[in-house]
C-alpha cells in the first residue's frame, strides 16, 4: 500500500499541518459557547434529593451478532497466533530518565522480548515468522492519553526497526487508531515518523472540522459497511458532537476500512492502564480501536471488549501484541490521570492476547492492591477474558498460561 | 439583525476565534494566561454523552455524577528549549455536591493543596484539581513544573469565584456524609459516593447491583487516623430488607473467616485487612481496616450511633 492509498483512505491531507481554525468550526464552537453562557446563569449551587430509579438492564440480557462468527473458518494466522498462552513479561529496567526515554533501551528490549517469544535471537528472523515482505502492516497504538499515558514512539520505532529487518518496506507500515488527532497529539506525527503512513478512522478533514461543508461526516467512508458488523442490542442517541467520534449510530458498529480492507497484518502495541478493577489492553485497543459506534457498548463492556476480537478482520490478521508498560497507571483510568502514572519498566510480548491480557490484569490488580485502591481481585473482572477464551481467541487461566519472566540487565 | 451586523458579528467572532478567546465562559483567555503562556488551540466543548467523544471510557462516572458539559482549553509555553503542555477541562455538573463529588473521587488524599478561599483543590507538578460551584477542574501538565500548576490553579480558582461559585462545604449540608464520625477524619479523603463506579472504586464489595447504586443509594468516605482505615458511609432511600443476607454472601465470597457478632459481619482478606459490616435504618456503614480489629469495630459503631 501506498502513501496515497492511505490518504484516500483517511482524507488527511494535513496530518502535520498545525491546526487551524475553520470557519465552520467557529461557528460551531461559537455557538456551543453561547450557549455555556446561558447554563452558566441556570447552574447555580442546589440539592438535589437522591433519586430513586429502576435498575438498567443487566449487561448479560442484551443480546449480540457473536454466533454468527463461530462458524467461520480460522486461518493459520487466527488467533491466539503461533504461540498460544506464551508470554513474555520483561523487565526492562530504567527507561525513563527525566521524563525521557531512553530509545536505545527501548530497542534492546523490543529484541529480546522476541527473542524470547520466538526462540529466534536473529530480530529479521524472529520478526519474519509473522510477516512477510508482501504484508500491509498496521501498528495499532493507544494514544487516548495524550503524552501523558500513551503508546511511546520509542517503542513503535523499535517495532518498526523489527518489521524493516523482516522486509517489509515502510510504504506498507501504516501506524493507526481510532482517532488520528489524538495520535497526532500523543506525538505520532510525519515528521516523527517520515515515510511511515498515519491513519485514523475518526478524523478531522482539510477544514479542520469533522464535518465537510456538505454536513457529511469526512469519516463516513472510512468505515466498512458492506463487511461483517457487529450488532449489540442496544443503542444510544448521539449529538453531532458525538456523532463527529462515532461515525454512526444504531445498533450495529462497523469495522474500520483499516482492518477489512488495507491491512493484511496488525501488530497490536496498545499501554498498560487500568479500568476500574481490570487493564484495559490488548483485546480492548482491538475491539474499540477497530469500531465505529463504541460509547453505547460500555454497557456491555465484557462483551464488547471481547467479542469483536473474534471476528476475523481482527481474528485473523492481529499476528503479535507488545504490550508498552514502561509507565503504566494504576488508578482512574483509562483517561490520563497523571498522578497514577508510575515507571513500571515493563513490556510483555505474545500471540495471544487473552494471555497476555491475564497476566497483565493479575500484575495490575496486584500493584492496586498494594497501593491500596483495591483490597482484592473478583471474577466479574475476568469476565472479557473468559468469554474471549471461549471464542477460542486465547487462554485465561493461569495453569494453561506459559509465562516467561526475565529481565534486560 | 441586518446581513451588515450578521457580518460584524462574524468577523469579531473569527477575530475572537484567531485569538484563542472564544466565548467558553470560564476558560482563561490568553490576556489572563501567566507570563509565556499561549493558546494552544480553540476551546472543545462536549456535552452530556458527547463526553465518550473526549475521554471514552472514562466518560461513565462522570456522566453518573450527572455531567452537563466540558470546556476543554489547551495552553502552550516553549522554555529552555522544551514544550510544557497544559490542557484545562472544567466540567459543568448538575450540581455542587456533584462537582465535589467528582472532585472527591479523583483524589487519593494527602496531595498539596492551595488556599482559594474555601474550594477543596490538590496540585502536584503534572496535575491539579478543584471544585467550586457546580464546576469542577482537571488541570494536566506535560513538561510541566509545581510552579506552573500552582499559576493555572491559583488562575482557575480565582475565574470559579469570580464567577460566582462558592466552595462546596458538606458542613451544614444535608448529605451521607453527615454521619461520618468527626473524630481523627482525614478531611482530605472525604468523598462524596454517587452511581455505581464511583462505589465500585471504593471496594468490589460495593459491586453488587443489591446496594442500589444505580437507584438511588449515595454515601460518603473517608480515612481515619491514625492508621488510615476507611468508613464507607452508605444511603438508602428506604430501609433495605434483608441486607445483612446478602452482605453476608458476598463476604463469603471474596473474604475469610465470615463471622456475625450481633448485627455485625465481619471478615478478613487474604491480606489480613479486617471488613465490618453494619446498618441501622436507612443507613449502613462498612469499615475496611488494617489488622486492628479493634480500632475498626469501634469506628463502625460510632459510625452506627
Amino acid at each position: 500500500m501506498d502513501h496515497d492509498e492511505i490518504l484516500e483512505l483517511t482524507g488527511d491531507k494535513n496530518a502535520a499541518v498545525p491546526e487551524a481554525v475553520s470557519r465552520r468550526g467557529f461557528f460551531k464552537l461559537g455557538a456551543a459557547g453561547a450557549a455555556g453562557f446561558a447554563l452558566s446563569r441556570t447552574l447555580q449551587s442546589q440539592d438535589k434529593p437522591a433519586e430513586s430509579k429502576p435498575p438498567a438492564p443487566q449487561p448479560a440480557d442484551i443480546k449480540t451478532n457473536v454466533d454468527e462468527i463461530r462458524a467461520i473458518p480460522r486461518t493459520k494466522d487466527s488467533m491466539p497466533g503461533k504461540f498460544p498462552g506464551r508470554v513474555v513479561k520483561l523487565d526492562t529496567g530504567p527507561v525513563m530518565a527525566d521524563g525521557k526515554v531512553d530509545a536505545a533501551r527501548v530497542e534492546k528490549a523490543v529484541a529480546r522480548g522476541m527473542a524470547e517469544l520466538t526462540g529466534e535471537s536473529d530480530p529479521a528472523k524472529a520478526w519474519s515468522l509473522f510477516v512477510t515482505p508482501q504484508d500491509v502492516v498496521g501498528i495499532k497504538i493507544n494514544p487516548i492519553g495524550g503524552k501523558t499515558i500513551s503508546t511511546k514512539p520509542e517503542v513503535v520505532d523499535a517495532v518498526i526497526a523489527g518489521l524493516r529487518a523482516a522486509g517489509v518496506p515502510k510504504a506498507n507500515i501504516v501506524i493507526w487508531d481510532r482517532r488520528l488527532h489524538q495520535m497526532l497529539d500523543a506525538g505520532f506525527t510525519a515528521e516523527r515518523f517520515p515515510g511511515i503512513a498515519l491513519a485514523g478512522t475518526e478524523m478531522r478533514g482539510p477544514n479542520n472540522d469533522f464535518y465537510d461543508e456538505a454536513g457529511e461526516l469526512w469519516a463516513k467512508d472510512n468505515i466498512d459497511r458492506g463487511a461483517k458488523f457487529y450488532f449489540a442490542d442496544l443503542e444510544m442517541a448521539y449529538n453531532k458532537n458525538l456523532l463527529a467520534a462515532m461515525i454512526n449510530q444504531g445498533k450495529e458498529s462497523y469495522f474500520t476500512k483499516l482492518v477489512t480492507q488495507k491491512v493484511t497484518k496488525v501488530i497490536n502495541v496498545p499501554v498498560l492502564k487500568n479500568s476500574g478493577g481490570t487493564v484495559t489492553l490488548c483485546l480492548k485497543n482491538l475491539a474499540y480501536g477497530a469500531l465505529s459506534n463504541t460509547s453505547r457498548l460500555h454497557k456491555i463492556w465484557a462483551k464488547s471488549v471481547a467479542e469483536p476480537n473474534g471476528f476475523p478482520y481482527l481474528r485473523d490478521k492481529v499476528v503479535l501484541n507488545i504490550v508498552d508498560a514502561l509507565q503504566a497507571q494504576y488508578d482512574k483510568g483509562p483517561g490520563a490521570n497523571p498522578q497514577f502514572v508510575y515507571d513500571a519498566g515493563l513490556m510483555m510480548f505474545g500471540t495471544d492476547p487473552v494471555a497476555v491480557d491475564a497476566v497483565a490484569h493479575e500484575y495490575l490488580v496486584k500493584v492496586r492492591v498494594e497501593k491500596g485502591v483495591q483490597q482484592f481481585d473478583v471474577a466479574r473482572n475476568r469476565e472479557y477474558l473468559d468469554l474471549a477464551a471461549g471464542l477460542s481467541l486465547g487462554v485465561a487461566s493461569g495453569d494453561k498460561i506459559n509465562l516467561a519472566e526475565v529481565a534486560l540487565g | 439583525m441586518s446581513a451588515l451586523t450578521t457580518a460584524a458579528a462574524l468577523a469579531a467572532g473569527f477575530w475572537l476565534a484567531v485569538q484563542g478567546r472564544l466565548p467558553s465562559p470560564l476558560l482563561p483567555p490568553a490576556s489572563e494566561l501567566p507570563g509565556g503562556w499561549t493558546v494552544a488551540s480553540p476551546p472543545e466543548i462536549y456535552e452530556k454523552e458527547g463526553l465518550y467523544g473526549y475521554i471514552n471510557g472514562g466518560s461513565e462516572v462522570f456522566l453518573q455524577y450527572d455531567f452537563r458539559r466540558v470546556d476543554v482549553g489547551r495552553y502552550r509555553k516553549d522554555e529552555a528549549g522544551r514544550t510544557k503542555d497544559i490542557t484545562l477541562d472544567v466540567f459543568r455538573m448538575g450540581s455542587d455536591r456533584e462537582a465535589f463529588g467528582i472532585f472527591s473521587v479523583q483524589r487519593e488524599g494527602g496531595e498539596r493543596s492551595l488556599d482559594l478561599g474555601g474550594a477543596p483543590n490538590w496540585t502536584t507538578p503534572s496535575q491539579a484539581s478543584l471544585a467550586a460551584g457546580p464546576v469542577f477542574v482537571n488541570i494536566i501538565g506535560v513538561e510541566t513544573s509545581a510552579e506552573d500548576m500552582v499559576e493555572f490553579l491559583r488562575l482557575m480558582g480565582k475565574r470559579l469565584a469570580d464567577a460566582g461559585n462558592p466552595p462546596f462545604r458538606p458542613e451544614g449540608r444535608a448529605g451521607p456524609w453527615t454521619g461520618l464520625p468527626r473524630r481523627d477524619l482525614q478531611e482530605d479523603t472525604l468523598r462524596y459516593l454517587q452511581g455505581p463506579l464511583a462505589a465500585q472504586g471504593e471496594s468490589e464489595i460495593l459491586a453488587a447491583p443489591f446496594w442500589g447504586f444505580g437507584s438511588g443509594t449515595v454515601g460518603a468516605s473517608a480515612r481515619y487516623s491514625p492508621d488510615s482505615r476507611k468508613l464507607v458511609l452508605l444511603e438508602f432511600p428506604a430501609a433495605p430488607g434483608g441486607l445483612l443476607e446478602l452482605v453476608r454472601g458476598v463476604f463469603a465470597q471474596h473474604l475469610a473467616e465470615v463471622k456475625a457478632e450481633g448485627s455485625v459481619l465481619e471478615g478478613k482478606s487474604r491480606a489480613g485487612q479486617v471488613f465490618l459490616f453494619g446498618e441501622r435504618g436507612r443507613r449502613a456503614a462498612l469499615v475496611f481496616g488494617k489488622k486492628d480489629g479493634g480500632g475498626a469495630r469501634a469506628l463502625l459503631a460510632e459510625a452506627l450511633k
